[in-house]
């Protein structure tokens, strides 16, 4: 299970000061899929990237089955990101050297698989979101709505116990869009892995197990 | 998985423009060199060939050995000590440049690369570099002694002194231009006591000694060191520009969690690659060259000192990729991909 423990986050110094979030507390658990939305420049992202490993609370526990995700080095966050976590990014942020399916391998590599076992499992992610056809193109050449899709697969990658996801669906039109959120629902059920999903789209929110409301620095069950 | 290379691919024209420009300043860094010890030999290689460590001279002569006079008592107490005197006095040619002639049992050590030694008064055997001024059989005459001349006998691997050829004769050839047959310096291994006015110099001494010598050195490896900047430099000026433009994915692999270690080790690849390769075609142009250049042309390739230079370059490239490095550390994966 996924604990945050009233987590804050405020930006800049003294007068400059301004808190983004105020006492955020959440619980998620094993196969949850859970919906975050809120104005813009509430925080979703600020959330997000706290719970991945990419950025400190000003204060506040992160608790992952009982380990402790503060207070953390940076090489431990990046061991978190590296083994733990998969993070869909706002945009696909692929590597442009890297042709699709080594995008993934890349990950799988990095995170202690074998070379073939990385290229099995990133062909399995692939097809699952449609990619089959484009393994070995260069992102340049494919649209933004399979880029993000690549970047989906790519999260999946390295078995991650917590997948954040910051509107993965944002780029995709509402039929492709509804199609990803059901894999990624579908994956979480499967691999059993904790999910949190940003999403403006209200027409997602049934997929989710439950729905949050980030305001005002806090969190409020919708 | 290797990206290094991968990117390397992607980025291929990116990459190549730096890689030719590091074959030029290492192809120009071999030359410059190589020109250096061609100088060098040009003036240094008796020296060198001498059959032994130590040099007696006059103390006179200032550490140039073509300008000692050995007197009779010095001389016995060279051969004493199991040293090799040798006569060497410069003589002007009609219409050529001088020639250092020189006679001498076996102060210096030589291979005939053609024709024989010589075995008359009249025959003479020239350093190789004047193979392309004469021919086997061709008569040198003197300017400065009527009707003194010389038949070639034949060639030696490059023996000069000082810029000037040495040409070898026999005791007789040398009465010819020097009845006395005087000696100027002797050669052997042995430390001992001297007389007040001898000293014993090393080949080192010599070589220094020899005015030319120091005096084109300097330069060309001032040349030489500069150069290694200037490379040094380029090299950390253009792989910082593109980590700085490869920020952003950096950012990304740090958010994928990739480790700064193996993003450096990555740097470091993508830098030795394209070091070493530039810098393999510079030396392999380099050999090929000198084996076009005629052997007039003071080009010398030294096989250790093209290891030191290559050394050196993977050296002062790694130097260059610590700024990248350095950077890399201390990207922020967030701020990087651009903190949303
Ligand atoms: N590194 C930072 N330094 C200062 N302020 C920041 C920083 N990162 C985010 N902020 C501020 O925090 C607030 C929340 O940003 P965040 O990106 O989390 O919003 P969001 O809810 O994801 O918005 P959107 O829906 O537009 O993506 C914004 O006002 C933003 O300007
Ligand atoms: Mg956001």
């Amino acid at each position: 299970m996924l604990e945050l423990k009233s987590i804050n986050k405020g930006f800049g110094k003294d007068e400059n000061r301004t808190e983004i979030l105020e006492d955020v507390n959440l619980q998620v658990n094993k196969g949850e899929l859970v919906v975050l939305y809120g104005p813009s420049g509430s925080g979703k992202s600020t959330l997000l990237s706290i719970i991945g490993a990419l950025l400190e609370p000003s204060n506040g526990e992160i608790m992952m089955d009982d380990e402790n995700w503060t207070h953390l080095s940076n090489s431990e966050m990046t061991m978190l990101r590296q083994k733990e976590i998969g993070f869909i990014f706002q945009q696909s942020h692929l590597l442009p050297y890297l042709k699709v399916v080594d995008q993934l391998v890349y990950v799988g590599t990095i995170a202690g698989m074998k070379k073939k076992e990385a290229k099995k499992r990133a062909k399995e992610l692939l097809t699952t979101f449609g990619l089959e056809h484009r393994l070995n193109n260069y992102p340049k050449s494919l649209s933004g709505g399979e880029q993000q899709r690549v970047a989906i697969a790519r999260a999946f990658m390295n078995h991650p116990s917590l997948i954040l996801a910051d509107e993965p669906t944002a780029s995709l039109d509402f039929e492709r869009a509804i199609q990803v959120v059901e894999k990624i629902q579908d994956t979480v059920k499967e691999m059993n892995i904790t999910c949190i999903m940003i999403t403006h789209d209200t027409r997602i929110f049934k997929y989710a197990d439950k729905v949050y409301e980030l305001k005002g620095g806090r969190l409020e069950a919708a | 998985m290797n990206i290094a290379f991968k990117e390397l691919k992607y980025y291929k024209f990116k990459y190549l423009l730096i890689g030719l420009i590091l074959f030029l300043l290492a192809f120009l860094v071999m030359f410059v060199s190589s020109l250096a010890q061609g100088l060098g030999k040009d003036n240094i290689s008796m020296i060198e060939n001498l059959n032994g460590d130590k040099i007696m001279i006059h103390e006179e002569a200032d550490n140039q050995i073509n300008q000692s006079v050995l007197e009779d008592k010095d001389l016995e107490q060279a051969t004493d000590n199991g040293y090799y005197p040798v006569s060497m006095k410069m003589l002007r040619i009609q219409d050529g440049d001088g020639i250092q002639l020189l006679y001498s049992d076996d102060a210096v050590n030589y291979t005939v690369v053609e024709g024989h030694e010589p075995t008359s008064k009249n025959e003479i055997l020239l350093d190789e570099t004047l193979s392309e001024t004469y021919k086997f059989g061709d008569t040198i005459e003197a300017r400065d002694y009527d009707g003194v001349t010389y038949t070639v006998s034949g060639f030696v691997d490059k023996t000069m002194y000082a810029h000037t050829s040495v040409g070898f004769v026999t005791k007789d050839g040398f009465k010819k231009i020097d009845e006395e047959v005087t000696p100027t310096f002797a050669v052997g291994d042995k430390t001992h006591d001297t007389q007040s006015h001898i000293n014993l110099i090393t080949k080192e001494n010599a070589m220094n000694g020899i005015p030319s010598f120091q005096a084109e050195q300097l330069p060309l490896n001032l040349m030489v060191i500069f150069l290694f900047v200037i490379s040094a430099i380029v090299i950390s000026a253009f792989f910082y520009v593109i980590t700085i433009q490869k920020t952003k994915e950096y950012g990304i692999l740090k958010a994928i969690g990739t480790t700064s270690g193996k993003m450096i080790v990555s740097i470091i690849v993508e830098v030795m690659t394209i070091v070493i390769l530039s810098t393999v075609i510079a030396i392999g142009l380099t050999f090929l060259l000198a084996n076009f250049l005629p052997v007039s042309m003071p080009f010398f390739v030294n096989n250790n000192l093209v290891l030191l230079l290559f050394g050196s370059f993977i050296g002062v490239s790694l130097i260059g990729a610590l700024l990248s490095v350095v950077k890399v550390i201390r990207i922020d994966p967030l701020s990087a991909i651009g903190g949303e």
